[in-house]
């Protein structure tokens, strides 16, 4: 970008041209700070070893499957409990930084919040009732712009110039931002950095376990065999999840796949 | 008792805490418990080390009569944690007297029995030195009683004239007045203007003005305001008035100015405005801060919670304070309430601590546990299918039962005598299902009718 003279508006304050050159001469790539997701298999596989701050995720969450309405639309819940280990993850890190659930749906139940975060994570998490649309983007755009750790939101209905804003605003605080999305907005239009599919999966065993995606990622080395599909179980001693380790649930060539990596 | 001798008396691994007495700190005390007490009447006087003096004359009428303002006033030390020993005479020399070495906790002596009510009570009990009470020991005087026989002229002869004055105090022959406390007032600060004006700007700049004068105050003070009262004057008219709660003691203008400008915008101007004041009602403590540089290495924790007060603050101003929560445990095995919604704006450490289950619990909660059908080969066998939501769910893991009872500190014990006159809801028995697509799900059944309800869902 280049500020002559003559192309540069009347009233900017030189502040303002300095933050201006700044953010111009970042290269979109450069190394931003990151959240473990606690997961080391999906850790590797992410550009920046996790889920980067300053960017948006966006999960999208499970179908509820009923058969009280002919449409799908009718009742879906976010991946609440990956979206509480992250979370978890995020707050642990600073000493005063809380995480803020915008919209009724993504609220968890607190005895599993608890367990996950422990008592400090309870005392600085702040949850927000927001109906619309509009008040949900407004709270999350303030929340993220304060510093605070963690922001999950229930962004079913935001469109692409929301997701827009919402970046900017990650991008001022430097904070993680996790983003809900209903099962049938999987293919709207979005500035989200990653964007995950998360659905339910039996298993023999007595584990709740999932299949997580990843749908897309911005600056992901595109590798043939890079995996970007999990199966996750969630622990029962430690309350986390992790990748499941029970072979007999998952498909032959998945299994045949990794053998082969490892030696090559 | 000293502190060796109280390590003496310990096991040997316990180690004391040891504390060091701030007579300073105890004098602060009684006087923000005098503070207080102005509750109860507008004269009150704290007497170092542990007593309060409080002017009743007038207000038991608004409490009943004496006796009624008494009772009050224990509970009302009560409920603060502190026993109090009250008294009331119509001096003070009396009810101090009373109140120290009477019988009972609560004491009402009538007018004119004073004589009697001090008959029986030790020497000290006319706040006198330990040394002339002593003194008259050895003579054989010993309460106030012995005292009393005695000729007043030769008691002003032979001993102390201080004596003498606090006999006439106690049996209020002598007038004796308090220093009554007077509390520092909040920080207030007004613009008044000439005439009355319908002018927003004029209105807002004013406000900013005040507004600025405030913090300055409030910076002198070394404090930050909790409740902040805006006052509009108005002529012939009831004065405006909004009331602003942080979440967080602040005293940053910008902050401030931010709640204050978007109220501003709601106020009616029509019929004028003669002046603005600020009234920071309610503050804290906030100390002053030393600039640093994060270029300098240092980690900028406090603005950092500056700026979560703040946020708390803007959050409540558009959206309301129901709908900004914090989430605390409660000592209960509902699953429902096992938790209440709390006012984000509340401070933090005020916060009960109570046990969280510590069995596996689904990550949503339905807000009305949703009735269902469920379907099992044997009555307590596990649950082969479920009818729920509209649809068949095929069930293919089932936990064993989680049976969830009411409270018995609640609802008493089913035998107990001072059961509540409400039944207490029914028993519980929580099943965590697996459906054949791998959801799983948190389904209860009443043992007693037999009726299933999905509660709550593992997502």
């Amino acid at each position: 970008m280049v500020l002559t003279g003559a192309n540069i508006p009347k009233g900017v304050a030189l502040a303002d041209l300095a933050q201006l050159a700044q953010f111009a001469s970042k290269p979109a790539g450069a190394d931003r700070p990151a959240i473990s997701t606690r997961i080391d298999a999906i850790d590797k596989c992410l550009p920046h070893k996790g889920l980067a701050l300053g960017v948006i995720h966006e999960w999208i969450g499970l179908c509820g499957d009923d058969g009280l309405s002919s449409k799908a639309e009718t009742y879906w819940t976010p991946p609440l409990s990956l979206l509480l280990q992250v979370a978890g993850a995020a707050t642990s890190l600073g000493d005063s930084a809380g995480s803020i659930w915008i919209g009724h749906r993504v609220w968890p139940y607190v005895p599993s919040l608890f367990q996950t975060h422990g008592v400090p994570g309870l005392d600085r998490s702040v949850f927000v009732r927001a109906g619309s649309v509009v008040d949900r983007l407004w709270a999350c755009d303030l929340a993220l712009r304060s510093g605070v750790a963690a922001v999950v939101v229930d962004g079913s209905g935001f469109n692409l110039i929301a997701t827009r804003r919402l970046q900017l605003a990650a991008e001022a605080g430097a904070a993680l931002c996790l983003l809900a999305r209903p099962p049938w907005e999987r293919f709207e239009l979005s500035a989200a950095a990653t964007r995950w599919l998360v659905s339910n999966r039996a298993s023999s065993s007595m584990m709740r376990r999932w299949t997580v995606e990843l749908l897309r990622c911005k600056g992901m080395q595109p590798a043939a065999h890079a995996t970007r599909v999990w199966v996750l179980e969630r622990d029962r001693a430690t309350r986390r999840l992790r990748v499941a380790i029970d072979i007999l649930d998952r498909p032959r060539e998945e299994t045949a796949g990794e053998d082969i990596r490892q030696v090559g | 008792m000293d502190l060796a001798q109280a390590r003496t008396l310990l096991p040997s691994r316990l180690s004391p805490h040891v504390e060091a007495h701030r007579p300073d700190r105890d004098r602060a005390a009684l006087h923000s418990l005098a503070c207080w007490a102005l509750r109860f009447t507008p004269q009150v006087a704290a007497d170092a080390p542990d007593s309060l003096w409080l002017d009743t004359t007038g207000t038991e009428r608004l409490h009943r009569g004496e006796p009624g303002l008494l009772r009050m006033i224990a509970a009302a030390v009560g409920r603060l944690g502190l026993r109090a020993r009250v008294a009331a005479a119509s001096n003070f020399g009396c009810a101090w007297g009373v109140a120290h070495y009477g019988k009972h906790d609560l004491a009402c002596v009538p007018a004119g029995r004073e004589r009697d009510a001090l008959q029986d009570l030790p020497l000290a009990a006319l706040r006198i030195d330990a040394s002339l009470a002593e003194g008259l020991g050895e003579i054989g005087i010993v309460r106030v009683g012995d005292l009393l026989r005695i000729p007043r002229a030769s008691l002003t002869a032979r001993f102390d004239a201080v004596l003498t004055r606090r006999l006439q105090q106690a049996l209020g022959e002598r007038f004796e007045d308090i220093d009554p406390v007077r509390p520092l007032l909040p920080p207030r600060c007004e613009l008044l203007f000439d005439g009355p004006t319908d002018r927003w700007d004029s209105v807002e700049a004013a406000t900013r003005q005040v507004l600025d004068d405030l913090a300055c105050e409030l910076a002198r003070r070394e404090q930050g305001v909790r409740c902040l009262d805006l006052e509009f004057l108005r002529p012939r008219a009831e004065a405006t008035r909004l009331r602003i709660t942080l979440s967080r003691p602040s005293r940053l203008v910008k902050h401030l100015w931010s709640l204050t400008r978007s109220r501003l915008e709601r106020v009616d101007l029509g019929g004028g405005i003669e002046g603005v004041v600020l009234i920071a009602s309610r503050t804290a403590r906030l100390r002053h801060e030393q600039t640093t540089s994060r270029a300098l290495g240092s980690e900028d924790t406090r603005g950092a919670a500056a700026g979560w007060g703040e946020l708390l603050d803007r959050l409540v101003d558009r959206l309301g304070a129901a709908h900004v929560v914090c989430m605390e445990p409660v000592e209960s095995h509902l699953p429902e309430e096992a938790f209440r919604e709390r006012s984000a704006l509340e401070a933090l450490s005020t916060r009960c601590r109570a046990a969280v289950s510590e069995a596996d619990r689904p990550t949503i909660l339905f807000s009305q546990p949703e009735p269902a059908a469920a379907m099992a080969l044997t009555p307590d066998g596990p649950v082969l299918s479920l009818d729920w939501r509209g649809r068949r769910w095929r069930v293919v893991g089932c936990s064993a039962p989680e049976r969830v009872g009411p409270e018995w500190w609640r609802w008493g014990c089913p035998g107990d005598a001072r059961q509540r006159m409400a039944a207490p809801p029914p028993d519980r028995d929580y099943f965590e299902l697996q459906t054949e697509e791998g959801r799983w799900l948190w389904a209860c059944r009443q043992p007693a009718t037999g009726k299933w309800f999905v509660h709550g869902e593992w997502a």
